[in-house]
């Protein structure tokens, strides 16, 4: 091999460059192709829900390979009231709408609500409670906007080729969609 | 107190029994407990903690019930939001594309087309229709006249509800919160419900947002937030205001009942509510007379009811998932 100081012809110039470039390419390859098999099996699809076909049914929370499942609530904001008394957060026959714990709706605290102003509160779901059980979500859609729902989390579902969830939900609510646009939201975003 | 052996033994086995029958009915207590919080290990579904049963809050006394279903009017127009009658006692049915002017007997006397959809609607005496669009109020006639837009009220507005009497159009605006007076050529006369009002303005947590006017120079409007049915006078000044929430039969059950209410001659009001879908008729002091339908009359997707009174005292109420004017006869009269 010749030194720095020597010159290169012109052939030698453009072999060295089409050499790297194919060594860049093929790293590029592999990379890709790792990533996508560390993902999801090499899959485009990855398993959601679709909250106009959710039952509340609560298996969700029993049927995952995971425990916790993978499946959590969350909360479309633009849909969402703010309301005081919310049917997703409250017993449905709370006198007062407070945060008292015999007042909340959700068997695992997993709902948290701060005030904004009066008399407007904000709903957060903390995920790492959320077992999915859906309950807030059929109160919320029976006395509220709806705005509370059910999606699969993908920084922690295993993307199983056979979902056990899906093959046990009664409303066919699961499917597959493109890992490009992997959730499926209420009111646009969540 | 000496005890012989004999006695000993009894009162030993009758403690003993106690014993084990109270720490047998503990650990049963707790396995309740324990199951209704976690998953049955032999059906797999979760426990009674981790579901919400809302069955108990649809059912209603049936002694409270004091409506009968009649035969219901096709709606005719698609995606019906808005009902009215006009002087004559027509029904004024507008929906996505159309107003539909329909006899109570169900005949259909004209069908007007429209430019945008239409969400809520009201009649003159003279038989205008003012017709509220998302954010603005269309002026249509039947007699060929051409129709006249007024203009917006705002990026936010969101029309849910209209009433005309006299020189003035009440107009709710579920999106700004407020109700708009205005004259008959569309300029604001007056608005009610601004926050800084000192009440903190109206509660409007989802698109539905009604008033009413009331026989005695009064306008009638919801405060769906507060569960409240609140009156001013024609001026803007609050009056009275009567309703609480609650999923009882008395009270306004979720986020934001009732939806919509409607005032009978004698002053009694006819609400709707969403969610636990009820209709139910009050005195004009604000007491439950009884449910005119029950949530085992409706369809569970149902989200919002208009409701008219008709002349011979019927309650109509616009179902859109079945899309018909459905009709009811209440059997009561009102105590004031």
């Amino acid at each position: 091999m010749k030194t720095l100081n020597q010159n290169l012809t012109r052939r030698e110039f453009l072999r060295g460059i089409g050499r790297y470039s194919l060594l860049g390419l093929l790293g590029w390859l592999g990379l890709t192709l790792g990533r996508g098999l560390r993902r999801g099996k090499g899959t485009e699809y990855v398993w959601q829900i679709d909250p106009e076909k959710c039952t509340q049914c609560g298996r969700c929370a029993t049927a995952c390979v995971l425990s916790p499942s993978a499946v959590k609530c969350v909360h479309a904001y633009v849909v969402c009231g703010y309301c005081n008394l919310c049917g997703g957060y409250h017993q449905p026959n709370t006198k007062t709408p407070d945060t008292a714990a015999e007042n909340q709706l959700c068997p695992t605290a997993a709902l948290r609500r701060r005030f904004i102003e009066e008399p407007y509160y904000q709903y957060d779901v903390d995920e790492a409670l959320c077992i999915g059980c859906a309950k807030c979500v059929k109160g919320c859609g029976s006395f509220g906007n709806g705005s509370l729902f059910l999606q699969v989390r993908h920084d922690r579902c295993a993307n199983c080729n056979e979902c056990a969830i899906a093959a046990q939900c009664p409303g066919e609510a699961f499917a597959r969609v493109r890992r490009s646009r992997p959730y499926r939201l209420r009111g646009g975003v969540a | 107190m000496d005890m012989n052996r004999k006695e000993q033994i009894r009162w030993g086995a009758i403690w003993l029994t106690v014993a084990v029958v109270a720490v047998a009915a503990g650990l049963l207590i707790r396995a309740r407990r324990q199951a209704a919080l976690t998953t049955d290990p032999r059906t797999g579904e979760l426990g009674g903690a981790f579901r919400l049963d809302v069955s108990a809050l649809n059912r209603i006394d049936p002694g409270l019930v004091i409506g009968a279903e009649k035969e219901p009017i096709p709606a005719l127009v698609e995606s019906p939001h808005a009902l009215a009658l006009d002087a004559a006692g027509r029904l004024i049915v507008g929906g996505e594309n159309e107003i539909a002017v329909i006899e109570t007997n169900g005949v259909v006397r004209t069908r007007l087309p429209m430019p945008f959809a239409v969400r809520c609607v009201a009649a003159d005496e003279d038989g205008t229709l003012y017709a509220g669009h998302v954010d603005h109020v269309g002026i249509y006639r039947t007699n060929g006249v051409p129709a006249v837009q007024w203009p917006s009220l705002g990026t936010n507005t969101v029309l849910t509800s209209i009433a005309v009497a006299g020189d003035n159009v009440w107009v709710a605006d579920a999106g700004q919160r407020r109700v708009w007076r205005l004259d008959k050529q569309g300029r604001v006369l007056s608005r009610i419900g601004d926050k800084d009002d000192g009440k903190g303005g109206f509660i409007i947590p989802s698109p539905h947002f009604d008033l009413a006017l009331g026989s005695v120079d009064e306008l009638w409007v919801v405060d769906p937030g507060r569960h409240m049915v609140i009156s001013f006078g024609r001026d803007g000044a609050r009056r009275s205001a009567w309703g609480r929430g609650g999923a009882d039969p008395e009270g306004f059950s979720g986020c934001c009942n009732p939806t919509d209410i409607a005032i009978r001659t004698d002053g009694s009001f006819v609400t709707s509510e969403k969610g636990l879908v009820r209709v139910k008729l009050y005195t004009p002091a604000g007491a439950l007379m009884g449910v005119v339908a029950g949530p085992d009359k409706f369809d569970a997707e149902v989200r919002g009811l208009d409701l008219v009174v008709d002349g011979q005292g019927r309650i109509l109420v616009l179902d859109p998932v079945r899309v018909q004017v459905r009709v009811f006869e209440v059997n009561v009269q009102t105590n004031k």
